[in-house]
């Protein structure tokens, strides 16, 4: 669950590693405050996106900042079915690299992690409609950047 | 979750936005849920991190010595060997990218990658006698690592 979520959120296998050292030291200095499976699960959770989302503002490179450009055409065609799935399968961690940040966090949380929007908006301490708001703009520029994926294979 | 119809319900996510609706974008949902299967790591350096932890912590609070933790100038932070080793890598790295490669030199750095191999597994050993301590540990307190 650490490595896996400090991977797609950084997008990096090294610096998901260095995150998932981080939060095990972190857990081994929290751990008498820690009680019970959900506790920890929660804690795990928190510290893990915290700590991978520092990172990723530290690389070098940004995840794609024009998201409003990719959003104005989303309607304007599309498949959105088996053939984008595959490249999604085929690509994903590529194209949850190109998710800006808040996007990508809530996408992996709530696919990854099967949680809630609920739950994200506690864990991320957020509110549920910003949560809500980031998964839909992100599902939707995911799918659409899977599209043109998908279109450039075929060319 | 409960179920698997439950987990139906779940994964299409109510929202007002009538395109979240459409058959189209449900069907990607749930291809993204497909692909969005857990990269685990290894078992082994998923117990290491933590031993690593133990250690590292155990050596700051003794006031020196032992693995560090080094901050990198990218910002990122990696554990490191003790001070000697730290120091044959560096050594070993200048003489290569100079291109020196003269028969003592050859020979010296075999020796000392020796020494080094040797300070790693005794660190290695360190490593799985805190692990076992530190598993105890916190499934005293009712953590249990395996399901994390």
């Amino acid at each position: 669950m650490v490595f896996s979520l400090a991977l797609r959120v950084t997008g990096e296998y090294g610096t998901a590693e260095e995150v998932a050292q981080d939060v095990f030291l972190e857990l081994f200095r929290s751990a008498e405050k820690l009680s019970g499976d959900d506790h920890v699960r929660f804690w795990l959770r928190k510290v893990t996106v915290h700590r991978a989302t520092d990172a990723l503002r530290r690389q070098a490179h940004r995840p794609e900042s024009h998201a409003e450009e990719w959003m104005d055409d989303a309607a304007a065609d599309g498949d959105g079915g088996a053939g984008v799935g595959t490249v999604l399968e085929a690509r994903l961690e590529e194209l949850l690299g190109s998710l800006p940040e808040q996007m990508r966090v809530a996408v992996v949380l709530r696919y990854q992690e099967e949680m809630l929007p609920d739950d994200i908006s506690k864990l991320l301490g957020q509110p549920v409609a910003t949560v809500k708001s980031n998964l839909q703009r992100g599902l939707k520029l995911l799918r659409r950047k899977a599209e043109i994926t998908m279109k450039e294979y075929v060319r | 979750m409960n179920g698997p119809e439950e987990k139906d319900q779940k994964m299409q996510f109510e929202m007002n936005n009538p395109e979240m609706n459409d058959p189209r974008m449900r069907e990607f949902e749930q291809a993204l849920s497909r692909a969005m299967q857990r990269v685990e790591v290894r078992a082994e350096t998923s117990a290491k991190f933590l031993a690593l932890a133990e250690e590292a912590e155990r050596k700051r609070l003794q006031g020196g010595g032992g693995f560090r933790l080094i901050k990198l100038s990218n910002g990122g932070r990696v554990f490191a060997m003790p001070r000697p080793s730290a120091w044959m890598g560096g050594a070993i790295a200048a003489v290569l990218a100079m291109g020196v490669f003269i028969g003592a030199h050859v020979h010296e750095q075999h020796e000392r990658k020796m020494e080094a191999q040797r300070q790693f597994e005794t660190a290695e050993r360190i490593t799985d006698e805190t692990l076992a301590r530190t598993r105890e540990q916190l499934e005293q307190r009712g953590i249990n690592l395996d399901q994390q």
